[in-house]
């Protein structure tokens, strides 16, 4: 992965780019409804909120999809009740992070959302380059805590197949 | 468009109109119909008329099946002559007017919303043709 930027410290103010993601409503697990993007820049998203980002390099991917993103969404819950916004963020395109979300169960709890241009992911410096899979550029796998934009903690993987420091474990080690 | 074409004869008249022509609305309109808004001027003029009279709006996606399958249903309720002189029908393409459906806070299509002088009363998300029945009755003015 990229060498997390100055952008990624703690007390830095998060990049202020834009998140798009299909809002979840009931009628989207019955197929009664199709969602649509909405779009909003993370400063908007974020401000005067306490948040945790979780970024992923690919929905439905084996690391991912069975690692990673189902624990989050099972604790979603503690965290909201802590009084966090919960993100799960990649470069797939939201209609894809919407499905993906509802595979895991997720109910509008944890908020899945593009990176769009993965600018956000580039400005902290944690990018990975997945050409050699033929994925280009995916967000690296990372672990943001933010309070009112200012990084609270900042945490990378060493390799996308990892999971270690930004798990639902370390989550709930950090709130 | 092409699912109301299909329905009735009284239909044709407008069908044949270009989609695209932004149309005021008058007081001398047909009825039994579903008007296209195809502008936000037009929303906006729909919004601010002094009629008393519900409207429920169709916000839809050519690309969304719930939406193709609720089409039909929803200008069939527009033909019946119990909404004739109660309820106007109108419908939103998202992709062509994405400022109205941004406006009303549409997440998902289909999503019905009823306004009345202006404001929005009530709202339904989904293709659920009883609900939809049940939505227009409740806010069909009453006579």
């Amino acid at each position: 992965m990229s060498a997390p930027s100055a952008a990624a410290q703690v007390g830095a103010t998060i990049p202020n780019t834009t998140f798009a993601e299909v809002p979840y409503t009931p009628e989207l697990d019955d197929a009664a409804a199709c969602g649509i993007p909405s779009q909003g820049k993370t400063h908007d998203l974020f401000k005067g909120k306490k948040a945790v980002i979780i970024a992923v390099p690919g929905a439905f991917t084996p690391t991912c999809h069975v690692k990673h993103i189902p624990d989050i969404v099972k604790s979603a819950q503690k965290y909201q009740n802590k009084g966090y916004v919960v993100y799960v963020i990649a470069q797939n395109d939201p209609f894809v992070l919407s499905a993906w979300g509802r595979t895991n169960g997720a109910k509008g709890e944890v908020h899945f959302a593009t990176d769009v241009d993965i600018a956000f992911s580039k400005a902290l410096g944690a990018t990975i380059d997945m050409s050699s899979k033929g994925f280009g550029i995916r967000t690296g796998r990372y672990l943001l805590v933010a309070d009112d934009l200012k990084i609270t903690h900042f945490a990378a993987e060493n390799g996308p197949g990892e999971v270690e420091v930004s798990g639902a474990k370390s989550i709930d080690a950090v709130l | 468009m092409a699912a109301t074409q299909r329905l009735s004869c009284s239909m044709r008249n407008v069908a044949s109109r270009s989609p695209s022509s932004a149309r005021l609305f008058s007081t001398t309109r047909p009825t039994r119909v579903v008007h296209s808004i195809t502008s936000s001027s037009s929303f906006s003029s729909l919004l601010s008329s002094q009629t008393t009279k519900p409207a429920i709006i169709d916000f839809t996606a050519t690309w969304c099946p719930p939406c193709k399958v609720i089409g039909p249903v929803f200008a069939k309720l527009s033909d019946q002559a119990v909404f004739k002189d109660t309820v106007d029908f109108y419908k939103v393409d998202v992709d062509e007017v994405p400022e109205v459906a941004q406006q009303c806070g549409v997440r998902a299509m289909p999503t019905f919303v009823v306004f009345e002088g202006g404001e929005k009363k009530g709202e339904m998300v989904g293709a659920d043709p009883g609900g939809l029945q049940r939505l227009v009755e409740k806010h069909a003015k009453k006579q």
